[in-house]
């Protein structure tokens, strides 16, 4: 059935491009906050934090 | 107070009443000295010149005081005096006999940032009660200079006067030497918070650390001295923030931020003391040295460490197993849940991904949760109750051996829960060969990403057995005993490895620091909460994100290529099939059943491709099944004969056949039968099986493993194992969470093992042990590399670390499984 292959395809690159996306973030520094950087979110940190991080670099 | 004589340098004396301060201003001034009074208080000033060489030196005496808070005027006078007069030096004058009590307006006047020299005066009188001070080794600790004096013999003031000279000097320098008290990871926080929000013209208030700190300590002196320095809207919002914080901090730790600020410098204290006192004269008498006399002794403190370890790990398995045996059944019923919104048997692509990758995959991860909260509720509790500190103290005298400093465990403790905030508490290690070194063992010490994988494999090859009772509170199973044995052996590792280290790339001398010792107090059940949901919610986190991410992806590359339909397995169930109806026709026609045998046989055949077919509980299957029983019931009605065959058959295996009904003499036919059936269904497993190992072994993942496993071999590996472990250097847990995609995947019909049971079924204990021994000595994961890379400032160390830990682990594995396998612990891969 085609409908699954088309959701599930979709299931999967977004996931893989969530998982890159994250690790790239995670090499370069800019993945989480302080101190460590690894929270492996697209959705970033809370607003103070980064506000934070910003004003002390 | 002016005096218009030219000056080289001013001193102040400071130090508790009685310390010998007025003796020692005498004996530098000659007694000739000029008394007044602080402006505005009736606190006496009195100040002196003496001559050194060339140089004209003013003497002030401070006023005698016990610390720098702002209760009594003579406090407010001395710190103003060095706040506002900037004295060269100031000379802190101790009374040996009651150092640490002593020590605490020096660690005080430290915070303060003035420039500093000790006098240890009366050191005769603590020589002769019993004491021997490593002055030394104290000065180093403190990084300050320390001159012992017996001010009222007039030994040790020359040394005293040099010393001052030379921190007058370069009184910058001499700041910048000096160790400060850390306040631990509630309140550093809160202070560094505070320090940012204080603007660099208020310099003169005090520098931004000691303004944060009297601000938690609610000091109006210190506040009084911001005022002309801020806009009133600026210093409000500095007060509510500490405000804030105070409230926070007595929120947590169940006290005042004062206190615990105290707590801390007497910790501070306590630590550089415990390493260069030496009493020979027992005298302690506050509660937290008494148990510190046992806990920290150089015998009992680690017997002491490893008892209270395994205790914890107990009694995380005792509480927590259940709690993840519930979890594991509710993640197996909601996978057969999803699955029965598709046919039974189905293909489906989408319930695959939902049922064997999402569910199964993160869902083998998560049945951990309880037992990963509990364990980092007891590192809460031991934590805040001080013992850890003790822990580390403890540690230190083995650290001191292979050239590492105590303070170097704490980043390897932090290490425990997770190994990258574990890198970055490195940079409180002054010595880079301290840091490096540090840095590239602290991935030994097993964390919080490695449990799930040593909880699944201690369930599935462990069985539970009770090897002693802990002093008849406790019982002592084999299974907290293995897991307490994965840290221990991490740690040696790591210790072997630091020793290594530190013998060839990274020579030199051990760095000294101060271990600090607060005074035990009992945790607050708030505090010790949040700091479990801290690190608990990290881990759950990491399970909705990077791990269900990498078990999505994980199962597509597990999943596809799909194998063409391979012919023959319709052929071989065929055959099966017909194998089956021959013997059920040879049965009918030895025992006479006048072919009822063989309808009876095809109704059963009926039934069980109907079970194939149909849901349990579905629709169909209820038809299917009354079908069989209607047919069945007509057989029996038909013939007397085969009522008795039916009887004999459904008591087979048990004694409860009527003699006298006769169904006895049908036995033997009624067991043939069964053995037909049992080997028709051997015969499908066996295609089953065969048909979904070709998946696995079809897809990227599989072939990946395949081409992995001829290295992987000698630990004990095969490609499943392989794959599993390559997916986990995204994060250790994925591990479990692909073994249980795999096996997701890899499932054969009616085959409702749990994951452990399906992995009894393939491996060896030997292999389940190399299995935890090389997550234990492998990278944790990829951020551990990054942290590597960022804090040592250079790719070779992280590249180096990757590599080294990765042989390191495949080097161990590999002679461990060899040596086991040659002693007989376990046979090799399966067939």
């Amino acid at each position: 059935m085609a409908w699954q292959y088309v959701i599930v395809g979709l299931i999967v690159a977004a996931a893989a491009a969530w998982l890159g996306y994250s690790i790239y973030r995670t090499f370069t520094g800019k993945g989480g906050c302080e101190p460590c950087r690894r929270c492996w979110t697209i959705f970033g940190c809370p607003p103070e934090q980064e506000k934070k991080d910003a004003e002390k670099s | 107070m002016k005096d218009r004589r030219p000056r080289s340098m001013t001193v102040a004396l400071a130090g508790n009443p009685n310390s010998g301060k007025t003796t020692i201003f005498n004996a530098l001034t000659g007694g000739r000295a000029h008394v007044g009074n602080y402006p505005g208080v009736t606190v006496e000033l009195k100040a002196g010149w003496t001559r050194r060489g060339d140089k004209s030196i003013q003497l002030v005496d401070l006023p005698g005081t016990y610390s720098l808070t702002a209760y009594s005027a003579e406090e407010v006078v001395a710190r103003n005096f060095i706040l506002d007069e900037k004295p060269d030096v100031v000379i802190d004058i101790l009374d040996c006999s009651n150092l640490e009590r002593n020590l605490y307006l020096a660690v005080q006047m430290m915070e303060l940032g003035a420039p500093l020299v000790l006098a240890f005066n009366m050191s005769d009188l603590a020589e002769a009660a019993g004491q021997k001070i490593d002055v030394e080794m104290l000065s180093g600790l403190l990084g300050v200079p320390i001159v012992p004096t017996v001010a009222h013999k007039g030994q040790g003031i020359e040394q005293l006067m040099a010393a001052a000279a030379a921190v007058a000097a370069d009184p910058d320098q001499a700041v910048g030497r000096q160790r400060l008290p850390t306040y631990g990871r509630e309140l550093e926080p809160e202070v560094a918070r505070l320090a940012a929000m204080v603007p660099d013209r208020c310099r003169q208030a005090g520098r931004d650390r000691w303004v944060a700190v009297k601000l938690l300590e609610d000091d109006t002196e210190a506040v009084n001295r911001l005022h002309p320095l801020m806009p009133a809207a600026e210093l409000a919002e500095l007060l509510g923030a500490a405000e804030q914080s105070r409230r926070h901090i007595h929120s947590v730790c169940g006290d005042a931020a004062e206190i615990i600020l105290a707590d801390r410098r007497y910790g501070f204290i306590s630590g550089a003391c415990q390493e260069t006192v030496r009493t020979t004269v027992e005298s302690r008498h506050a509660l937290s040295d008494r148990i510190d006399a046992v806990v920290t002794n150089r015998f009992l403190g680690l017997p002491l460490f490893l008892i209270l370890t395994l205790l914890v790990f107990q009694v995380t398995f005792w509480l927590g197993r259940p709690l993840s045996g519930y979890l594991e059944k509710g993640k197996d019923l909601l996978a057969g849940q999803v699955w029965q919104l598709w046919p039974r048997g189905s293909d489906s692509l989408l319930g695959s991904l939902l049922a064997d990758g999402l569910i199964k995959g993160v869902g083998a991860v998560l049945v951990f949760v309880p037992i990963i909260f509990l364990l980092f509720l007891a590192i809460a509790l031991l934590e805040d109750s001080g013992y850890m500190a003790r822990a580390a103290f403890v540690m230190d005298r083995l650290m001191h051996k292979i050239g590492l400093h105590g303070r170097s465990f704490i980043p390897m403790l932090i290490g425990f829960g997770c190994s990258v905030p574990g890198i970055l508490a490195t940079r409180t290690l002054e010595s880079r060969r301290d840091r490096l070194t540090t840095m590239l063992v602290l991935p030994l010490f097993s964390c919080g990403a490695r449990l799930p994988v040593y909880v699944l494999i201690i369930a599935a090859f462990f069985p539970r057995r009770t090897l002693f009772s802990l002093f008849g509170v406790a019982d002592v199973t084999n299974q907290a005993l293995l897991l307490m044995s994965m840290y221990l052996i991490g740690i040696a590792l790591a210790l072997a490895a630091a020793k290594l280290l530190r013998s060839t790339l990274f020579r030199g001398e051990v760095s000294s620091f101060v271990m600090e010792l607060p005074p035990y107090r009992l945790p607050t059940l708030r505090g010790a909460l949040i700091h479990t949901w801290e690190r608990g919610w990290m881990f759950l986190r990491k399970a909705g994100t990077v791990i269900l991410g990498a078990v999505i992806v994980l199962w597509a590359l597990t999943s596809f290529p799909r194998p063409p339909t391979d012919p023959a397995d319709q052929a071989t169930r065929d055959q099966a099939d017909r194998q089956y109806l021959a013997a059920a026709a040879k049965i009918d026609r030895e025992a006479g059943l006048s072919g009822r045998g063989s309808a009876f046989a095809e109704a059963r055949l009926q039934l069980a491709q109907a079970r194939r077919r149909h849901w349990p509980d579905s629709q169909a299957f209820g038809a299917a099944r009354l079908d069989y029983e209607r047919r069945v019931r007509g057989l029996a009605q038909d013939s007397d004969r085969f009522a008795r065959f039916l009887a004999a058959f459904e008591a087979a295996g048990t004694d409860d056949v009527e003699e006298g009904f006769g169904a006895a003499g049908l036995r033997p036919a009624a067991g043939a039968m069964l053995e037909a059936e049992g080997r028709r269904r051997e015969q499908l497993q066996d295609m089953e099986s065969g048909r979904a190992r070709r998946k696995l072994e079809y897809s990227v993942m599989g072939r990946m493993g395949k081409a992995v496993e001829p290295a992987m071999r000698p630990c004990g590996f095969d490609w499943k194992i392989s794959t599993a472990l390559l997916a986990a250097l995204s994060a250790k847990e994925v591990f479990v969470g692909q073994m249980g995609v795999i096996y997701a995947l890899g499932r054969v019909e009616d085959d409702t093992g749990e994951l452990e049971q399906r992995l009894q079924r393939d491996y060896t204990p030997l292999q389940g042990f190399c299995i935890m021994l090389f997550c234990l000595i492998s990278l944790p994961c990829i951020p551990t590399l990054v942290a590597t890379w960022r804090e040592s400032g250079s790719v070779k160390w992280a590249l180096g670390q990757l590599v080294g830990l990765t042989l390191l682990a495949w080097g161990v594995t590999a002679v461990v499984y060899q040596v086991g396998r040659a002693l007989g612990l376990g046979t090799g891969l399966p067939a």
